[in-house]
């Protein structure tokens, strides 16, 4: 029951053989078997998810018109903003913060009736790529606990693989959803900029975030996808676009579509295990009608150094904010109020964030401006350039999502840069505001590989399309991890 | 390391010395890296700040009344309702 699909738990909560408590009954067992391995969570809302459980019920029970995600648990990652709750951003700065509004996409999830269950582990402020970054201790992999389950939405991710939910939400600034989609064998979705509402979500860095889903298949990512689109008046980059009804996305057809696989990230980079993956699913995609080519995307080469330039930039302006005078933690022996802001954010930040807001402040700094953050905004400009070109002959692009498959915990410890290129092949989308999305497309040893399918600005449709035609041809995200 | 004690000092921080020899390091590496920018012609193009841009929209200008914003609730030090804070000056 743990691994069923959104419209048939639908369909049971709907002719009552299952009961919202009954589900809940189902998780929380995965949770008490898996989170002691795992350290996937936070925060387990058990009290609340039964209160809300049990109004589901009573709804289902008098025959009332249910929405498809009514009734259905999800996890949510711990910098998006719950009324009355915790939001740690995994953070020791955060440590007690409690939210005093819910974020959009929490009132779009309670309009649905969904029913949060845990909040999740993830990298500090979402900077990292492999959930150690956490002042609470990393997460794990399910499939293999010795190895990071990538980040920084490790924890969304992993709870979904494991079965503690069916579905979760995360955020991605560089590849934060789709990198740990890749590494536990899951889908991740990373909409088009705009597309999701980013208003209770504390703020990285704000022209990259994008709030999107964890599921375990394209179709039930898809109807969550749907449950979040919209504009929202009180976030400025908010698109008015139209939101079209994805689940006519569900349909297996790819004949004529044009798919660009750019040459740059099937290099030396990447490892041969997942390029032999790609190669596999770029000739089953083939076999039904769709047509590949190899494009040359030359500013890829700029994506990295583009990112940690712009990234730490606005996420030092952001952190600012964070100072220990109206929340947070705060240093009690400061004798003045300088000496307080520095020691608070000195103790209350961990390393990686740290290093982003010295990065940051830096490129920012007066006599580096113009060699750092202004040579990345052009940089910026050539990326967004190089995708308008491809996207002028090619519907969709194929690449891997991350060059290995899941690295052991500590491994890039001691070596930033390591662990920076990781995200290699994710970068570039969010510098661009374009969909993108991660799928699982093989094992080896044992471990996942996914491929990430990047769609033109709002539209996310046609990856969508794409995804659920390779998963009715392929198993690979029917399989789950044992404990 | 004068760079360094600068913008530690301009982004608020306290980092103990063995720590500040770690990061110097380590940024210098990353800095290292971006060196490739300087390797690309950028020359003609326009700075972006975001990737997909549209036409602002406005709202209504109407005050919203929170009830509880949890001010004290969060607030580390919290007197007469106001945040309390060490002095400012001599």
């Amino acid at each position: 029951m743990a691994y069923t699909s959104i419209p048939e738990l639908h369909e049971r909560l709907k002719n009552r053989t299952l009961t919202a408590k009954n589900l809940l009954d189902i998780h929380f067992s995965e949770v008490d078997q898996w989170e002691p391995k795992l350290h996937a969570s936070l925060e387990i809302l058990k009290t609340q998810a039964y209160e809300k459980a049990d109004l589901v019920d009573a709804e289902f029970d008098k025959g009332a018109p249910m929405p498809l995600l009514a009734g259905i648990p999800i996890a949510i990652k711990d910098n998006i903003c719950m009324s009355g709750i915790k939001t740690t951003c995994a953070s020791k700065i955060l440590e007690n913060f409690i939210s005093p509004y819910n974020a959009t996409v929490i009132e779009k999830l309670n309009a649905q009736h969904m029913i949060p269950m845990l909040k999740t582990n993830m990298d500090e402020f979402a900077m990292g790529s492999s959930t150690e970054n956490s002042a609470f201790g990393a997460t794990r992999n399910p499939w293999d606990l010795s190895r990071a389950p990538g980040g920084s939405s490790g924890g969304s991710a992993a709870v979904v693989a494991a079965g503690e939910v069916p579905l979760s939400l995360g955020s991605d600034t560089g590849g934060s959803i789709r990198q740990p989609a890749s590494f536990c064998g899951v889908v991740g979705i990373k909409p088009t900029y705009g597309r999701v509402s980013r208003y209770g979500l504390v703020a990285f860095a704000s022209s990259l975030d994008q709030i999107g889903p964890f599921s375990r298949s394209v179709e039930d990512g898809a109807h969550l996808l749907q449950a979040l689109c919209g504009h929202d008046v009180h976030d400025a980059t908010s698109s008015q676009n139209p939101v079209p009804d994805f689940s006519k996305s569900l349909t297996p057809d790819v004949k004529g579509l044009k798919i660009g696989v750019p040459k740059e990230l099937f290099g030396s980079a990447i490892a041969d295990d997942v390029k032999q993956a790609l190669v596999k699913a770029l000739d089953l995609l083939t076999a039904q009608g769709a047509r590949w080519e190899e494009v040359s995307m030359g500013s890829f080469e700029a994506g990295l150094s583009t990112y940690y330039i712009l990234a730490p930039a606005e996420a030092s302006a952001n952190l600012s904010r964070f100072d220990g005078v109206r929340y947070g933690h705060r240093n009690t022996s400061a004798t003045s109020l300088k000496e307080m802001f520095k020691k608070s954010r000195g103790e209350g930040f961990g390393p990686e964030v740290i290093r982003r807001i010295i990065l940051g402040t830096f490129v920012l700094s007066s006599g580096y401006y113009d060699a750092y953050y202004l040579k990345a905004q052009k940089a910026r400009t050539l990326i967004q350039e190089d995708f308008k070109k491809a996207f002028s002959h090619y519907d969709l692009l194929l690449t891997p999502t991350a060059p290995t498959t899941a690295f052991k915990l500590g491994e890039n410890a001691d070596n930033p840069l390591a662990m920076y290129l990781a995200d290699i092949a994710t970068i570039p989308v969010n510098l661009a505001g374009l969909p993108a999305m991660s799928i699982p497309c093989g094992f080896s040893n044992g471990l996942p590989i996914g491929l990430q399918l990047i769609g033109k600005a709002f539209d996310e449709a046609t990856m969508l399309r794409a995804g659920y035609t390779y998963q009715t041809l392929t198993d690979h995200h029917l399989k789950r991890p044992l404990l | 390391m004068n760079d360094l004690d600068y913008v530690i000092e301009l982004a608020h921080l306290d980092i103990a010395f063995q720590d500040k020899e770690t990061y110097l390091g380590q940024l210098q590496t990353i800095l290292g890296h971006m060196d490739n920018l300087n390797r690309m012609d950028l020359s003609g193009l326009q700075p972006t700040c975001y990737g997909e841009i549209e036409a602002p929209f406005y709202r209504e200008d109407v005050v919203v009344s929170h009830s509880d914003l949890s001010l004290e609730t969060n607030a580390p030090r919290w007197e007469d309702g106001c945040f309390h804070v060490p002095k400012m000056g001599e």
